[in-house]
């Protein structure tokens, strides 16, 4: 009887049972936080920092995701996700042709993202976009 | 029949009763697990991590105004208005800007950073005042109300020299040094920034930015 109990309160509140949604680790915020700095101040213009040198930055979106981690140092289990998008829309912009994305793309998982303000030095983004770093 | 022991007729409502309380018991609990207040980082605002990423979002757009090449952070601190003595577009000396964006890239840098993710921000310029000993005053530029506690800022730092001059619509090509900062006496131009420092350097003024 005391099973039956609690089965039916448990039943009144199902969610008590549903499987726990995994919540973003510190982990993951810092290794996103940790990709953003080291991409702004590793592509950055001389002495114009946040102003990206937009051919670099390409050819570094343009890597497949093993290069990613290894260049970010980033454990395997990991998975990177790195888009430069308008500031007042999400849209991804555009350079050259090439969509400021990396490869693996990103579909609702529960990642940890940082965000910072960039801008190219060719122009493009000229009144700043949003950098979208995601880690999952 | 009679031997049948008389309680069997109770034992149901006694059932009945222990379902019912441990319904009750069991909900208590429930309810108690889930109004806990897991962690102190709960409200979104005064998460640290959310700050950080605040604060990291408030230099970007203080450096990205700061590298713009047409008219960068120190044009957005010169760009003056003679006769309403106030910035360009501002609303009152008081209250800068208030709820109105700020001129240019620096105003949509901070519009679609903050305001548009229903952030706040304040922009204040930090200067020295006329005699050094004197310490800091400050001027806003942005004023949006009074910051709450879980607020973060940044600043950057912006070197304003003699032969610099405003740059408002009706500006004339008076250099900064033949200003004065008294507002009321009409005779030469106004800007609250003083001259403090002999030499080619006008004044060190701090843009600080404010998020809450």
């Amino acid at each position: 009887m005391f099973l039956l109990v609690t089965a039916f309160v448990l039943g009144l509140f199902p969610n008590l049972l549903a499987p726990f949604t995994t919540s973003v680790s510190a982990d993951e915020a810092a290794q996103a936080d940790r990709v953003a700095r080291r991409m702004i101040a590793n592509l950055s213009m001389p002495y114009e920092k946040g102003v990206l040198n937009a051919t670099r930055f390409r050819t570094v979106l343009g890597m497949n995701l093993p290069s990613l981690r290894d260049r970010y140092g980033l454990p395997s289990s990991t998975t990177l996700n790195v888009t430069a998008r308008r500031i007042d829309t999400p849209a991804i912009v555009s350079d050259h042709g090439d969509r400021l994305a990396t490869v693996a793309a990103y579909e609702n998982q529960t990642a940890a993202s940082e965000i910072r303000l960039i801008t190219l030095h060719n122009g493009t983004c000229s009144e700043g976009c949003r950098l979208v770093v995601r880690t999952w | 029949m009679r031997t049948r022991p008389p309680s069997s007729d109770r034992s149901q409502a006694f059932t009945l009763e222990g379902l019912t309380a441990s319904i009750v018991v069991l909900t208590a609990v429930l309810f108690a697990i889930q109004s806990l207040v897991v962690t102190p980082t709960t409200g979104g605002g005064t998460d640290p991590a959310v700050r950080s990423e605040l604060q990291r979002q408030a230099t970007d757009v203080l450096r990205l105004t700061a590298h713009n090449d047409t008219f960068d952070l120190s044009d957005t601190i010169r760009y003056w208005d003679r006769t309403e003595q106030t910035f360009v577009g501002a609303v009152n000396p008081r209250i800068g800007y208030g709820t109105r964006r700020p001129p240019k890239q620096f105003g949509y840098l901070l519009h679609n950073t903050f305001t548009a993710r229903d952030r706040i921000y304040n922009v204040e310029l930090r200067y020295r005042r006329q005699n050094l000993s004197n310490g800091t005053a400050s001027y806003p530029v942005v004023h949006r109300g009074t910051p709450s506690y879980s607020a973060v800022s940044a600043s950057y730092v912006v070197t304003l020299y003699d032969n610099m001059t405003l740059v408002g619509p009706e500006h004339r090509n008076v250099e900064l040094w033949e200003y004065d900062t008294n507002a009321t006496d009409n005779d030469d131009g106004y800007y609250p920034v003083p001259n403090a420092v002999p030499g080619p350097v006008y004044n060190v003024v701090e843009v600080r930015i404010t998020v809450w």
